[in-house]
């Protein structure tokens, strides 16, 4: 239940656009204070289950978690703060790897390009030998 | 458990974090059991976002974290900075402030 619960508040911070090395932290943390209620309800004499069901509830509801995050925008990634930098940086950047896109695309497919490269390659060599003999056979015909 | 009472809520978190942060260094469980303690369950935190209020006291240069190991595991423990101080000073001038206004207005009689 604890790691369901947990699972569904990282998938719905991580939607929100919060930093994932923000999101780790946090989650750390609440783990951490998860299992210290969890000890803590244990020593008062509950059950594994009701106590975690203890922990669960009184780390409070993920929607509640998620808002107090959300609505506090020094915790939001630097895409979230600063969204004019965002819209200024993106074209930017397209412009700039616009001419090594071809470059890149070359470097991604490097293997592919090198096969072909090399198949050619033996291709070109075979026919000049092949032409080269077709030659030598012909002058010494005559 | 006490009640949360949201819209009197507003600063208090972030007065009693500073306040018991600044007699020592304490991890957010210690933080959310001493003020239930202190306040008398009065003041009940919801206990997962005392962590996004820390953090962010964190950013504003408020608190500063430390890791430490504990029984094998690491524990995150917050302290106040000089500027974390002078928060808190400021926040207890405008609780003291406020509180003042409030109980002049309730001891107050009733106009006609």
């Amino acid at each position: 239940m604890r790691r369901a619960q947990l699972k569904a508040l990282r998938s719905s911070l991580s939607g929100s656009g919060v930093s994932p090395a923000y999101i780790r932290r946090l989650m750390s943390e609440l783990e951490d204070h998860c299992e210290d209620l969890e000890r803590e309800a244990l020593a008062a004499g509950r059950n594994s289950a009701h106590a975690e069901a203890v922990a669960m509830r009184r780390l409070g509801r993920n929607e509640v978690i998620a808002t107090a995050v959300l609505t506090r925008p020094e915790l939001g990634s630097w895409c979230q703060r600063w969204p004019w930098l965002v819209t200024l940086i993106k074209p930017l950047i397209v412009v700039l790897l616009m001419p090594a896109m071809p470059i890149l695309a070359c470097v991604d497919r490097a293997p592919a390009i090198a096969r072909w490269s090399a198949s050619i390659s033996l291709a070109s060599a075979i026919t000049g030998a092949m032409l080269l003999v077709m030659a030598q056979t012909l002058i010494s015909s005559f | 458990m006490g009640k949360s009472n949201p819209p009197f809520m507003s600063g208090v978190p972030e007065l009693l974090v500073l306040r018991l942060l600044a007699s020592r260094e304490m991890y957010g469980y210690e933080i959310v059991k001493a003020v239930r303690v202190l306040t008398g369950e009065a003041i009940a935190l919801g206990e997962g976002v005392i962590y996004p209020a820390l953090h962010a006291l964190e950013k504003n240069g408020a608190l500063r974290s430390t890791r430490k190991p504990v029984n094998g595991r690491t524990r995150v423990y917050y302290s106040v900075t000089p500027q974390g101080q002078r928060r808190l000073g400021a926040l207890t001038d405008e609780w003291d402030r406020v509180s003042s206004g409030v109980r002049a207005a309730l001891g107050e009689p009733e106009h006609a």
